[in-house]
């Protein structure tokens, strides 16, 4: 019931190569996948963008065992998505099973669909795990800087989704006292809680509260720290180095490979 | 010099002032420390010295700027450290939160890079720039919200309840490393505070009570009195306790040290 | 006959009417065993016995509700879930759960806002319009009014003012000699309060004298983290220095013979 806190959104320290590489490149390579897998074609396209996020995962091989764990229950509910999918898709039929028609088109998108999901997944979770959350934001904020000059607060919104995922983990363990709290005085907090309304606020009103308070002392923290009074600048000196280099390279190289592949070898 | 003069403030319209007629004053070099009930008014304090607020009638001045005119300026100048630390980090890496401020600032990487070095240095936790903020202990995370503020270099340094998850040892520790501070900087520092070994070891002390100065002077006559003590809600440490019953019964034993030294006093080996 | 019993960790019990300390150092797993003992986590080793038999063993595949409405927990820091609209509402949530009917409700609600002290003009205030220590108070007459036959208190008095601490137990009143109380705490004096007391080291019980006898083993109890008073702890220094000190078990007394073995060994 109470298990470890799940970490596919949570940061870990370490010294893996994909740790050392720039917050940018990783942020522009997880995009970069995202597309190599949209694009790709089924079977060998596909097959490229794998090797592609294989590669990139023995960038940080010591934490495969971890994420693998994590993403298992995400395979099952692919699974079944899939399955959906395939018997709602209209098209020619593979098999039937009573009214239950099985088609074609259908498996072919679940099988697409599965393979891209989980690729992003993957992908997306090893930047999360890599990369603290306000390297992300640094990012982001270096990636969409020219929107600045649009009058967009592109600083602040990233400001908030940093501080945003910086909490997630502490949430998650607030969320759990609460459950506990609540059970412990016989709410019934399974499943059908949720069409409970009594049950709900149970659980929401003391998070909400909670976090609503952290946030404003959160807020005055910064203030008093002088954040917005001007110009930021970073502990951290982005420089692009050569790890970077070697991996832009691969992601040209493999991206170059699936699109090929996709496009030009399989019409 | 910090100065409050005569300051009414309340939160909402219809609310009582939280703190009424005030008058408080810290000069560089001096510790001064702010005691009280819980709701006597001692976080409003804290708020004004800072600038986060301004009062509805009197005045606060840090070396001559007004908060009212100049807040920005003041807020450069004085440091807070609030009470909870996990209301505090917002940056889930140690030396990311600590450079917080400074990068605030606009400063070069160099100059940023030195503070937070030296911030991490004086609480103790160097070696630890790489780890989990959110992961240290409350004890730890109370030191990496003081190393936040400490890298901002204030002129004075206020303090709310700086050492309350943490066990004596520590707790002595960092009152030291905070003493240190003060007299290589030659800053003012306002310990918020609840506990009565705290409080003794101030230069002066201001004691709230329903939002006005109740009491105020050195500890040693402030504190002598029981009386005070309990209207001020003062947490008497047992060690404390004890002392003062043991030389009630005539044992030769000063009240307002360890254990270890009660000891040593008694049968010095 | 026990009517809670663990049989991990080298067992702990306890019969109706009775309270029970668990007395551990910070972070020695007081809030996990409280779990355990509240069937809310299963035990990773043995199991817990509601009546001799274990609730958790008839548990179905994939349903978490069928842990028995008979133990209530009152968690650390239990003002932070109040959520209802009025105090009363909140106090009523447990009861309410339990089918109750609602003029039972009603009377269980009031004797358990009596119990800890709120009187009743409270009832129709919101709980976020209480001081920390009223909120507390709340919390606990939200497990009082559910009148359960096993309460578990995983540090009720964690973070509340010396005074508040001290009237804890008053407030537990209603259910002296009627439900079977386990109460899990850091402090020694506490710890004291109790019929019985098991010493929590190493995530192992372990039977210790109850009431005044608990302090005259002070060595072992320092030696499983736990903070003795002051006066104990001065004991123990002295003890090092030399100074022969009786096994005594209240710090009145340890004070006393502190007083007479040094006026001893000056006399003259």
């Amino acid at each position: 019931m109470l298990g470890s806190t799940p970490r596919f959104l949570s940061y870990q320290a370490g010294e893996s190569i994909l740790h050392r590489l720039d917050a940018r490149t990783k942020l522009l390579g997880t995009a970069v996948v995202v597309a190599d897998a949209l694009i790709a074609s089924i079977p060998a396209g596909m097959a490229v963008a794998y090797a592609l996020g294989l590669l990139i995962g023995l960038g940080a091989i010591h934490l495969l065992p971890a994420l693998w764990r994590t993403l298992r229950p995400l395979l099952v509910l692919i699974a079944l998505f899939g399955v959906l999918i395939v018997i709602i898709t209209p098209g020619h039929a593979l098999f039937r099973v009573g009214f239950i028609v099985a088609s074609r088109p259908g498996l072919d998108l679940a099988i697409q669909l599965g393979l891209q999901s989980f690729l992003i997944i993957y992908t997306s979770s090893l930047l999360t795990l890599t990369t603290p959350p306000l390297a992300i934001a640094g990012a982001l904020d270096w990636t969409l800087g020219f929107l600045r000059h649009l009058r967009f607060p592109v600083q602040d919104v990233i400001a908030m989704v940093a501080i945003g995922l910086t909490f997630v983990p502490l949430l998650i363990e607030e969320t759990r006292k609460v459950i506990v709290a609540q059970r412990a005085r016989g709410a019934d907090l399974g499943m059908n809680a949720m069409l409970d309304e009594n049950a709900m606020a149970a659980l929401l009103i003391p998070l909400l509260l909670a976090n609503l308070r952290r946030g404003e002392e959160l807020a005055e923290s910064m203030d008093a720290r002088l954040y917005g009074v001007g110009e930021r600048t970073s502990l951290h000196e982005r420089h692009f180095r050569r790890d970077d280099l070697l991996a832009a390279t691969v992601l040209a190289v493999f991206t170059a490979a699936d699109v090929a592949i996709s496009f030009w070898l399989h019409p | 010099m910090i100065a409050i003069e005569d300051a009414t403030y309340r939160y909402g319209p219809g609310d009582e002032p939280a703190v009424r007629d005030v008058s408080v004053s810290v000069a560089p070099g001096e510790m001064v420390g702010i005691v009280g009930p819980n709701g006597s008014g001692k976080s409003t304090l804290s708020r004004l010295m800072k600038g986060l607020i301004v009062p509805e009638a009197g005045r606060v001045t840090v070396d001559g700027r007004d908060t009212r005119d100049d807040a920005l300026g003041v807020r450069r100048l004085v440091g807070l450290v609030f009470q909870n630390p996990d209301s505090q980090i917002v940056n889930s890496v140690v030396e990311d939160e600590v450079a917080f401020g400074p990068e605030n600032l606009g400063l070069p990487a160099s100059e940023i890079r030195r503070r937070v070095d030296q911030a991490l240095d004086t609480v103790g936790l160097r070696g630890r720039e790489r780890a989990e903020s959110h992961a240290q202990s409350m004890a730890d995370k109370q030191r990496i919200a003081l190393a936040a503020v400490l890298a901002m270099e204030p002129r004075y340094l206020i303090l709310d309840e700086p050492t309350a998850w943490m066990e004596p040892a520590k707790r002595t520790h960092l009152l030291e490393r905070i003493r240190e501070w003060q007299q290589e900087t030659g800053g003012g520092l306002v310990v918020v505070t609840h506990r009565m070994d705290e409080a003794r070891a101030c230069d002066r002390l201001y004691g709230m009570l329903h939002g006005r100065v109740d009491v105020e002077g050195f500890p040693d006559r402030v504190l002598g009195d029981a009386e005070v003590r309990r209207r001020l809600a003062l947490d008497v440490p047992e060690a404390y306790a004890l002392a003062e019953s043991l030389r009630a019964a005539g044992l030769p034993v000063q009240p307002g040290q360890s254990v270890d030294v009660l000891a040593e006093e008694l049968c010095p080996s | 006959m026990p009517i809670l019993e663990h049989t991990g960790r080298q067992g702990l019990d306890v019969g109706p009417g009775e309270i029970v300390s668990v007395l551990g150092a910070p972070g020695s797993g007081k809030t996990e065993l409280a779990l355990e003992l509240a069937f809310l986590k299963v035990p990773s080793h043995g199991e817990v016995l509601l009546r001799g038999i274990n609730p958790l063993a008839q548990r179905r595949f994939f349903q978490l509700s069928s842990r028995p409405h008979d133990v209530t927990l009152l968690v650390q820091n239990a003002e932070d879930q109040l959520f209802a609209r009025t105090v009363y509402d909140d106090v009523a949530f447990g009861p309410r759960h339990l089918g109750v009917a609602e003029d039972e409700v009603e009377r269980r609600v009031i004797a358990a806002l009596e119990a800890v002290g709120l009187g009743v003009g409270v009832r129709a205030r919101s709980p976020f319009a209480l001081s920390g220590g009223e909120r507390r108070r709340v919390a606990l007459a939200g497990v009082l009014a559910m009148e359960p036959v096993v309460l578990v208190l995983d540090e009720p008095t964690a973070n509340l003012d010396p005074q508040a601490r001290n009237e804890f137990l008053r407030f537990l009143a209603p259910l002296r000699g009627k439900s079977a109380i386990v109460w899990l705490t850091d402090s020694a004096r506490e710890a004291t309060l109790a019929d019985r007391i098991y010493l929590l080291q190493n995530g192992m019980l372990q039977p210790v004298p109850a009431r005044e006898a608990l302090l005259t083993d002070w060595r072992r109890l320092a030696e499983a983290g736990i903070e003795l008073p002051a006066v104990f702890q001065l004991a123990r220094a002295l003890d090092e220095r030399g100074l022969i000190l009786p096994p005594e078990g209240t710090p009145e007394a340890m004070r006393q013979a502190i007083i007479n073995a040094w006026c001893e060994s000056h006399a003259g």
